[in-house]
């Protein structure tokens, strides 16, 4: 069978070649390549990450035929085009000829040997079968790369070998040792993300066989007829550079915009935009001005998100996540944190190990208190396990119709939802998985509990990661009950607290990012953050990928500071991603369109930086809105000196109360609602 | 990376946006909500007409989503903007965003859901309330491949759109049963709607190219609430 496919891609090769010396002669250069970019796709349905690997090509294109000569930008276009890795698959097997008919392919019309390229295929097929991988890295490392995937692909049993097989591109040779340490843990480094994606990437047609929605097709553009193109340097890479100026590092994405406002969005995992910079540079259509509106001129632009140290927090890389040695330092012999401030401020920079989640979230949560010992914890806890198994109870009590309304308005959407939740995490995956009952049980006994808020879409989502980190019944169910009550962090499920929040992100925009304020003004009211909503009410667990989501939601809990946190991290997401809906002009349900478009695309680690940046900034400024004055009065100080910022009554302002900023110079109590 | 860079692509003309729609060029832009009890499918139905691809495996809706997509119908080349809610959306917010200038909506139900049936009611008397008054409406039984577990038949489905004076049809989102033909028929009733609506005030027949009709200017809130 090697040998048939050897000679498939031969014959392919022929016909590529025969179909370019037989064309029209239409002169096409390739200024720029790379393999493996990536192309995510997010399963709507288990809201999982889906890599797609391709091909990329950018090759001028000039336009003999038709066209009246004069206009010497009509002789050419810029044709970018992104073949998915598995169309090679294809021409490997029979189906080639129907590639060859639909233009999926990638054919090359270099010379190729035929038996050089037998021995790629043999020494890929062989590295299969021996999972030692590495020693093939020929000259073209490209061209054999993709291949090996393709190959990989076909092979159905390459899952339990692909954990040793990412070391199989050239590329990525020198990092193997590194990579191979790092890939299972969660906090990976740099090596162990981009592996991890890759295998990832490698293992998507098994997801896809179950489910055809993620097929992924070519994509082509002519990138003289869009709207801009950005390459954003940085990826997934971010933090890992100790300096943060992100080094020498060339990861990141391009993003190309069509003139309708349609994104596309490559990932460069592996480096390669330094070069593509260098060829876009030399081209000279684009209009690099900043603030351009002219819909028709080409807009190109960099952005390498290397916050520069005015911009991140002063104490930016002075911590260390919480790990198991720092906690059991801090706990003295009667269990007693004897550092809430230390703890909440490392929590807040730089998160909690995932092992201590089950520990730390607890007290994150006010489920219990820093200061209480092991004893009236453990005391508390069978106090309140009882508590939680008599609560169903009260469905024995309510009258018939009581029950008829508690099934119809919460059991049955509960019921729903929680088979949809989260489905992809493997505590909760598969049929019959006691973990759903038990998400169950918690919700309608929660809503029995606290019938003012019963069930919404959505508390599922936020039961979930506290589920699967604490596991115990009763004890997910009292972190989640403490969760729900910290209304300033999640909403609850009342208008009052959702538009609170909103008012104040709408104040601090104003503040601190006026130009996007100004945007918005434009709008309805309640239409210019409508892009915000699901962001808060989940705490971004539908923007971030989970491990990213939830270093947001510590941070959020760290409660350092702020109770808004969570209003910061907005913040940076719309100074990061929100210049377009500037430069572009649009709408309201451009925003929104803009905004979901991002989710599960923007880098989480960035974001949460540029967010304790902001929250630095707003600190130190002389002079804040009394709207304002609330966000950052937290109850646990520990310096002496309180900074001191002057405080204007927004009433003075024009045009400010209208957009919904409210005062809080008469009423200190002004967030009733908010009260713990 | 010369060799790589001397591959070449064969052809390649399909122009797939991610979310495909490449094109700023249309004649009418049609805003239009799917709604209905939770569960009955609705997004479903939606990614079954956007993207074509169905599964069984999802996540509830949050918010707001929307999906873009452009047809030919009677010589126009219509946008259509297809927004998807909640089943239990509770947000005002969201509601009357959603609810805003909608041109067309499909009230979906599911055929092995009998509550989500008897909602049907509800669910008029919410688009008589917060929608433009000229909105069409078609009335989508779905799941109607689930025959064993079928609670609502056709007849009492066709029974209850006429009742309401709506279009009816049963659907499957999973077999990819009449989805389309939804859609068309419900863009067929818009545009003679509109054309009706054009007969009457002429002055909108010059409407420049690409106008959107669903942009009703809103005033803006000016109630201070300090």
């Amino acid at each position: 069978t090697l040998l048939k496919r050897a000679t498939t891609y031969l014959n392919l090769s022929a016909v590529a070649t025969r179909k370019q010396s037989s064309g029209d002669g239409l002169p096409e250069e390739v200024v720029y390549s790379k393999n493996n970019v990536c192309v995510h796709a997010i399963d709507r349905h288990t809201n999982q990450l889906v890599h797609n690997l391709g091909y990329l090509t950018i090759k001028t294109h000039h336009n003999t035929s038709g066209h009246t000569v004069g206009d010497d930008d009509q002789l050419w276009t810029l044709c970018l085009q992104w073949t998915p890795n598995e169309c090679l698959t294809k021409h490997l097997d029979h189906n080639y000829e129907n590639c060859v008919q639909n233009n999926h392919i990638i054919g090359s019309d270099a010379p190729i040997d035929g038996n050089q390229l037998l021995h790629k295929l043999d020494t890929n097929e062989k590295s299969n079968e021996k999972i030692v991988i590495g020693g093939d890295a020929s000259s073209d490392e490209e061209f054999v790369s993709e291949f090996k995937i393709c190959i990989n692909k076909d092979n159905n049993n390459y899952k339990n070998t692909s954990k040793s097989s990412h070391s199989s591109d050239g590329e990525r040779k020198r990092r193997n040792s590194a990579a191979e340490e790092s890939v299972d843990t969660v906090d990976g480094r740099m090596d162990g993300l981009c592996v991890r994606r890759c295998q990832s990437c490698r293992n998507t047609p098994l997801k896809r066989s179950a489910n055809s929605e993620t097929s992924i097709n070519t994509f082509s553009a002519d990138l003289k007829q869009i709207k801009s193109l950005r390459v954003f340097f940085g990826g997934d890479e971010w933090d890992t550079s100790s300096d943060g100026s992100g080094g020498d590092n060339t990861s990141g994405q391009l993003v190309i915009v069509s003139r309708d406002s349609f994104y596309k969005v490559f990932d460069f995992h592996c480096g390669g935009l330094d070069r593509l910079l260098n060829v876009l540079n030399g081209l000279d259509f684009w209009d690099k001005s900043e603030t351009s509106k002219e819909t028709n001129s080409l807009q190109f632009s960099i952005c390498r998100p290397k916050l520069d140290s005015h911009e991140c927090h002063p104490e930016e890389e002075l911590y260390m996540c919480v790990d198991a040695d720092q906690w059991s330092e801090s706990v003295n012999e009667l269990g007693q944190v004897m550092d809430e401030q230390s703890i909440r401020k490392a929590v807040f920079f730089a998160g909690v190990d995932p092992s201590l989640r089950r520990k730390i979230w607890p007290f994150l949560l006010k489920r219990y208190e820093f200061e209480s010992t092991y004893s009236e914890r453990e005391a508390d806890d069978s106090l309140k396990s009882k508590q939680y198994y008599e609560i169903s109870g009260k469905m024995k009590t309510m009258s018939d119709e009581e029950r008829d309304w508690f099934w119809r308005h919460i059991e049955s959407i509960v019921e729903k939802d929680v088979p949809r939740t989260d489905r992809s995490n493997p505590y909760f995956a598969g049929d019959n998985n006691h973990n759903i009952d038990k998400m169950r049980r918690i919700l309608i006994n929660f809503a029995l509990y606290c019938p003012q808020m019963g069930y919404t879409q959505g508390m599922s989502d936020l039961l979930a990661p506290l589920l699967c980190e604490i596991q115990t019944e009763d004890k997910t169910f009292w972190c989640f009950d403490s969760m729900m009550r910290l209304t300033r962090f999640v909403c609850s499920p009342k208008d009052t607290d959702m538009d609170y929040n909103l008012a104040l992100l709408r104040e601090l925009l104003r503040l601190m990012y006026p130009r996007f304020y100004q945007h918005i003004t434009r709008f309805p009211n309640d239409l210019g953050l409508l892009f915000t909503h699901r962001w808060i009410l989940l705490c971004f667990k539908r923007e971030f990928h989970e491990k990213e989501a939830l270093h947001i939601w510590e941070s959020c809990w760290s409660h350092f500071q702020t109770y808004y946190f969570h209003l910061f991290v907005c913040l940076a997401v719309i100074c990061i991603y929100g210049k377009d809906v500037i430069t572009h002009d649009m709408d309201s349900d451009e925003v929104l369109f803009h905004f979901s478009t991002l989710s599960m695309n923007m880098n989480g680690k960035l974001i949460l930086r540029k967010a304790r940046g902001l929250f630095h900034e707003f600190n130190i400024m002389p002079v804040i809105p009394c709207s304002l004055k609330n966000v950052t009065k937290c109850g646990l100080e520990m310096w002496d000196n309180n900074r001191e910022q002057l405080i204007e009554c927004v009433k003075q302002l024009p045009n400010v109360c209208k957009f919904g900023a409210i005062c809080g110079c008469d009423s200190p109590t002004n967030e009733l609602s908010l009260k713990d | 990376m010369l060799d790589s860079s001397r591959q070449r692509m064969a052809g390649g003309q399909d122009q797939k946006w991610q979310k495909d729609a490449a094109d700023q060029n249309f004649d009418y832009m049609f805003k239009i909500l799917i709604i209905g009890n939770s569960s009955v499918g609705k997004t479903s139905f939606l990614f079954r007409y956007a993207d074509d691809s169905f599964t069984s495996a999802f996540v509830s809706t949050v918010g707001i989503d929307f999906k873009v997509k452009t047809v030919f119908r009677q010589d126009k080349r219509v946008k259509l903007q297809i927004w998807d809610t909640a089943g239990q959306e509770r947000y005002r917010t969201i509601t009357t965003a959603y609810y805003r200038g909608a041109m067309g909506f499909i009230l979906m139900y599911d055929v092995t859901n009998e509550e989500s049936f008897n909602s049907v009611q509800d669910w008029v008397t919410q688009i008589k309330t917060y929608s433009w008054d000229n909105a069409q409406v078609i009335l989508v039984g779905n799941k109607c491949d689930m025959e064993d577990e079928r609670v609502v038949s056709f007849e009492r489905g066709k029974q209850l759109a006429d009742q309401l004076g709506l279009e009816f049809f049963e659907t499957s989102a999973k077999e990819n049963i009449n989805v389309k033909s939804v859609f068309e028929r419900l863009v067929d009733i818009i545009c003679d709607k509109m054309s009706e609506s054009l007969d009457s005030d002429p002055t909108l027949v010059n409407a420049p190219k690409g106008t959107r009709l669903t942009d009703n200017p809103m005033p803006t809130n000016s109630g201070c609430q300090c």
